[in-house]
Formats: C-alpha cells, structure tokens, sequence
C-alpha cells in the first residue's frame, strides 16, 4: 500500500485525528438539521441484502471481471450474517473501484497484479476462474493465503492481507457497516458521552 | 463614512469588529477568503459515506493539486478542505532545506472555524521569563494587568474547565468542566501519586458545557474540527460576528486581500487600507481614521512590510528593522500512543467524543532551573474508545468469524491513549518573515519568505518531551505501541507569534518571550484592551 491511502493502525491512534473514524448516527436528534438515515431500507434481513447492483455508469478503475473478483472476495472477507448485511450489500466494491481509480499508479497497479494473481492461482489448483469456483473451493483457497497474515511471504499473500484491510476500511466507513453492524451511535447530538467518567 | 478598518474576520478580527460596534464606531470588515455558509461548509454530521471517497485518502494524496501545503493539517482533509486557502494562488517561500508550514483559513470566521479549542491563560512564568532566566526580554505587561480582559473574554466567549489554584496556569471564569475518562482517571490518580509536582487536570476549552450567551451547549458529536453548526465552540462566526452585526454598524467584504495600509505623512497617521477585489482584479481603497490588523500573524506582518512610504520605506512599525523578525511558535508533535489495558470499562460503547482533552501543566523550570533547556512545556493526551476496536488490524482470518470477532473486540478491546505536548520556542532573530518582491500571488502581490528553525533549546526540550510522556505512560501502566520523537515542521501548530514593537524604538524589543500556554486567550485579550481603549480615545 503506498502511503496515498491511510495506513490502518495510525487510523486508529492518530493523536491528530480526534474523531476520524468515529463516524455513525448519533440517534438523538437535537434538530431538523441532520436527515434521517437511509438505513431504514435495508432494516430487515433477507436475500435483497445480496442484490445491490453496480452502479451504473461507475467511475470505477477495474474491468468488469475484476470487479466481479472483487465483489466476491469482498462478500467472503465480510460476509452477511444473522446480524448484519455483507460488503457486498455496502457497495464495497464499487466503493473501492472507484477509490482504486483516484489511486496513484502504484496502487492501481497492486490491484491489479493482485487480482490477478488470485485468478492465477485458482486456475492452476483448479483450471477454472475464481467466481466459478463452488463457495467451499473459494473460502478454502482463501484460506491458504491467510495462514500466514501475520507474516505473508509470497505476492499472494501479501495482496489477501491487503485486500483484507482495504475491505473492512471501506465497510466499516458505509451506513451498513456503521449502523446495522457496528450499531455505531456517535457523530450526531448525544450526551451520553457525559457519562464516560462515572462509575 | 467608516471609523475603523478590520483586515481579518477570524478569531481577533471578530473581537475587534465587536468591541468597535459595540462602542459605536462604523466598521468595515476586510477578508481575503469566502463568505461562510455554516449550513454547507460545517460538517460535524457528515459521514464517511456522505463523502466520494469517505476520508479513506491520505490528504496530501487527495488535496495534491491546489492544497499541496494546507493538507498537511488534520483539519485540511475531504471533510474540511474548503476551510483553508488555494496553495496555487497564495504562494509563499521558504529557504531551501528549511520547510515552514503556513496553514492559512480561507471563509469568513478564518482558522477559528476549525480550531483546537485549547484556552489557556499565560502567567508571569511566561511573562517575565526573561527575568527568571534571562532569555530575550519580558513582557512590558504582567499577569495582574490581564486579569480583568482574561475574564470578559471567557466570560463572552464560554470556557470549559476546572480551578486548580496553580501559579503556572491562573485560573478563569469557567463553564463546568467535562469528566475524565477512567482511563484518564488512573493516569492523573498514578501521575500526582507519583510526583507531587504534576498536575492531571481537564483541559480549559473553548467548548461549551452548557448553554451560554444564546449559543447551545456541546452535544458531544466528536468533530469540531470540520465546524460547528451549533456554534457550541468558540469561532468569530457564531459569536464576535453575529454581535457586531447585531449593532447594524458592521459591514463585511469578502474576497478583500489587502496590499497594505495608507499612511500619510502630512497628517502623520494611517488614513485606511488598499486592497485586491479578487472578482474583479481591481486595487481599492477605503479610508477611515482607525486601522486593526487582525489578518493572523504572517498576514499582517506582510500587510505592515509592504506598507512603505517614504516616511517609512521598509514598511509600518519597522524603523528599527526587527518587524517579522522573532517568529515563533511551539515545539510540537513529540507523541506517543498505545493501548491502556485497566482501562477497559471506561465506558462500554463509544458514542461520540469529548472535545478536549487532558491537560499535565508545566512543571519544568518553574522558580528554578532544574532541565537542561530553557522554559517548559504542558503534556496533552487522552484515553477514550473510537468506533473501530483498537486491535482491528490484528484480528485474524476472514468471513463471518472475522464479522464476530470485530463486533466483540468493539466491547472488549481495552481503550487508546496518546500523550503529546506543546513547547516554548524561544524567540530568534534569526527565525523571520520578510517579504518577497520578486514573487507574487495571483492577484498580484508581494509574498511572504518565511524562515523558522528549531534551535539547540528546542531539541533539548524535544528530547526530554518524549522521556518524559514515556515515563507518565509506564507509571500508569499504559502500553506504549507507537512514537514520534521528531518535532513536527515549525508552523503546522498554527500557534505562530510575530511580536511588535510599541513603546519607543529599542534593539531587542522584539524578543518578548513565547509560551507553553499558547496566545489564543492572549490575543483576544489584546483585542479586547486595545480596542476598548481604542474606542474610548475616538470618543474624546
């Protein structure tokens, strides 16, 4: 990752950063100010979750089979669950297209190589494409590039542990993610903060 | 007709406008930047998604075109980039292999729309350092001169925090203060158990904890730092302004970049202003009896130098030659971070965030000298939850597993902590603005050429910054995981100071010395003295 894109633990303790990633629906409102959440329409579990298509006309960088490599790797890295729907249901993946396409060169070019290089490996262990492969095959051949994540060795596995990190980023930044998953209460008109210190 | 001119509408300017209209004088505001709408240029709401790229850029990566240098400011990033100024159109220059950041406001309201809220008073440990070590020159003021101005402007403007009765840090007239995490609370409980001498206090914020003069009280959303639309912090534009606007003697110009101040030598006073109407191109000059340069410390500084007459040919308040000289501002961004294991049941969800933080006062070289550098610095830092759990990039594997796990961490990963601090910088000669001629902004003039190094004392200090937020952090059992040792690029603290010279002409005027507090309730201080005064002479 170059150092365009924010690297994950400074995000977290950024002394400069008081509030960056405390982002969500304070619940409270104080005024008409802030709108309503759009969070509503994707209030009740069920197979929708899945169906959010593409936008259309997207300003995205990758080709339409990448895309779909990546709309599949990003649902098996954050899946919907009984709690909550999944990246793919975010928009993850037309969200990071379109960061990937306002990247520098050498982002762009890492996601590339990577995707490719998962297309690669799913063609040699089973001479068909990754988005053919059944969900057991995928989730298994995932699984071989995060056994070492702490410390990746080869080009694949670095690019899982930075498609990893690029994924939840981006999930943890969308309305789903925030609201329905995380259940995230900050960032609006709140005084429940003023109980921090009692006991 | 116009009594008095204001370059600026940030936080003095605003004050100035203030005190002027309030007094009965007609006053003409002058900015450079934008008008303000609050409604669409405040962002405390908004949220990742709201944004094209939901603030996932770095901002110098996204901000490379037109804001090369002001992205290099927290507050400069997707949320908050309109608040500050076009590097492009307003150049400036530094020497070679010494960089200086200028981080410049560009709306009505100026850098106060986004500031860091911190509001401390200066005592006579500053004031008069010069006589306790013998550095520079004191202040031709002392603490019982300030007392009375301290408390109309934090009367005025809402200031949060705790009396504490320390000579180093006098007291205000304070809203209530905002609590401590207990996090925090084991800190301050291990560091005054620990040495005597430290203090663990709440910071005095420029944030209100209750509703105050018409402006409600904080709600605790955690981003100030993008505005305020409830003007529940301090900033000209939901206070100083709406007050002299509310005089109907105050007229506002925007987009009036100011070339300098008309002096004519046959009345032997200022008689208005000359500025740039940046719509138009077009040079224009307004005339009144009073002048207040409020355009922050590198502006007015290149306001008065290219001010030159013939009376005066380097510039206003420069006949001895030490205008711009002396620039200072703090030693900066030494910190440290980590996790504060204990902590874990500070509280069980984070909601928010408390605008300030906590504050350790200066304890060094207080009466006596006892480091190796001169002056002192005041620790900052907090302990609190954010919304991702502080051990997210260590959680293994993927898919639902991975879900869960991150759900759980947000309630059981123990809390984050960082301690920094803010350093006195002492004021050289060396360290100068000075303005360029053979450069020039887009609309035409002379720029600034800034030079501001850190010297010998600075270093020391920043030596002893680290060893001593390590040692705080090991005391209270906090685990340090990350650290910067360098001070940041002089200027990216914002707390610039360009003293002047009153009084008659001496050499050394000039090297007041800096602070450890910061100027902000200092220079609204200034303001306020200066313009009641100001407005009671007009009057006789």
């Amino acid at each position: 990752m170059s150092n365009a894109l924010r690297p994950d633990p400074l995000v977290l303790l950024d002394p400069n950063e008081p509030a960056a990633t405390n982002a969500g629906d304070g619940g409270l409102y104080f005024n008409g100010d802030i709108p309503r959440s759009r969070v509503t329409e994707f209030a009740a579990p069920g197979p929708g979750w899945d169906a959010a298509p593409r936008r259309t006309g997207s300003d995205g960088f990758l080709n339409s089979s990448q895309f779909e490599l990546l709309e599949i790797l990003a649902d098996l890295i954050i899946p919907t669950d009984y709690h909550s729907p999944g990246a793919r249901a975010a928009d993850v993946p037309a969200w990071l297209d379109r960061l990937i396409a306002a990247s520098p060169l050498t982002d762009q070019d890492r996601w590339r190589d990577g995707l490719g290089a998962i297309e690669a490996l799913a063609s040699v262990t089973h001479t068909r494409t990754f988005v053919s492969l059944n969900e057991g095959q995928q989730i298994a051949l995932l699984a071989s590039l995060a056994v070492n994540e702490s410390t990746p060795t080869t080009d694949e596995e670095r690019f899982f542990r930075f498609l990893k990190q690029a994924v939840w980023d981006a999930y943890y930044r969308t309305e789903i993610g925030i609201h329905l998953d995380l259940e995230f209460r900050g960032n609006g008109f709140n005084k429940a903060i003023l109980r921090i210190g009692e006991s | 007709m116009i009594d008095a001119i204001v370059i600026g509408s940030g936080a003095t300017g605003g004050w100035a406008a203030k005190t002027l209209t309030e007094a009965g004088h007609r006053v003409l505001m002058l900015e450079s930047g934008g008008p303000i709408e609050p409604h669409k240029h405040y962002a405390h709401h908004t949220r990742p998604y709201d944004l094209k790229y939901g603030n996932r850029f770095d901002n110098e990566w996204l901000q490379r075109e037109r804001r090369p240098i002001q992205s290099k400011v927290y507050a400069c990033d997707e949320y908050g980039a309109h608040f500050f100024i076009d590097d492009i159109d307003n150049p400036y220059s530094t020497p070679e292999g010494k960089p200086y950041v200028w981080i410049r406001g560009g709306l009505i309201g100026g850098r106060s729309n986004v500031w860091g809220r911190q509001s401390l008073r200066m005592s006579d440990f500053e004031l008069k350092s010069a006589s306790l070590d013998g550095y520079g020159e004191d202040w031709p003021i002392s603490y019982s001169d300030l007392v009375q101005a301290y408390d109309e402007v934090e009367r005025f403007a809402g200031i949060s925090g705790s009396a504490e009765a320390l000579p180093q840090l006098p007291d205000g007239q304070f809203l209530p203060p905002m609590p401590m995490t207990r996090g925090e609370l084991a800190l301050k409980s291990a560091v005054e158990k620990h040495w005597p001498d430290r203090r663990v206090i709440i910071s005095r914020s420029a944030v209100l904890t209750e509703n105050h003069n018409g402006r409600a009280e904080c709600h605790y959303c955690g981003n100030c730092a993008r505005g305020c639309r409830t003007h529940s912090f301090f900033s000209s534009v939901g206070s100083t302004i709406p007050a002299a606007l509310a005089t109907k003697r105050l007229e506002i110009r925007t987009n009036a970049h100011v070339s300098s101040v008309d002096f004519d030598a046959t009345l032997g006073r200022a008689t208005g202003v000359t500025y740039v109407d940046k719509a138009t191109g077009r040079s224009v000059r307004v005339h009144a009896r009073t002048v207040v340069l409020a355009a922050s410390t590198i502006a007015s500084t290149r306001i008065l130098l290219n001010s030159r007459s013939t009376a005066f040919p380097n510039g206003l308040g420069n006949s001895t030659g030490n205008l711009g000289k002396y620039l200072h501002g703090h030693v900066h961004s030494i910190w440290i971070t980590g996790i504060a294991p204990g902590a874990m049941d500070s509280f069980s969800i984070p909601e928010g965030d408390r605008p300030c933080q906590i504050y350790i006062p200066r304890f060094q070289n207080l009466g006596k000298q006892d480091r190796p550098y001169l002056r002192g610095f005041g620790i900052e830092g907090a302990v609190r939850r954010k919304m991702l759990p502080s051990g997210i990039a260590s959680i293994p594997g993927f898919g639902k597993g991975f879900k869960q796990a991150v759900r759980n961490a947000v309630k059981t990963d123990p809390p984050i902590f960082f301690l920094t601090a803010f350093g006195e910088m002492l004021a050289r000669a060396d360290n100068v603005v000075t303005l360029r001629d053979d450069m020039r902004d887009r609309w035409g003039l002379a720029v600034p050429h800034i030079t501001c190094t850190y010297g010998a004392n600075e270093h020391l200090m920043s030596a002893d910054i680290l060893t001593i937020i390590k040692e705080i952090a090991n005391v209270a059992g906090f685990d340090v995981r990350t650290e910067r040792s360098q001070p940041g690029t002089p200027g990216l603290c914002i707390h610039e100071v360009v003293p002047l010279e009153w009084g008659p002409p001496r050499a050394t005027r000039c090297s007041i010395g800096g602070t450890c507090s910061g100027t902000r309730l200092t220079c609204l201080w200034w303001t306020v003295r200066a313009m009641s005064h100001r407005a009671c002479r007009t009057q006789r």
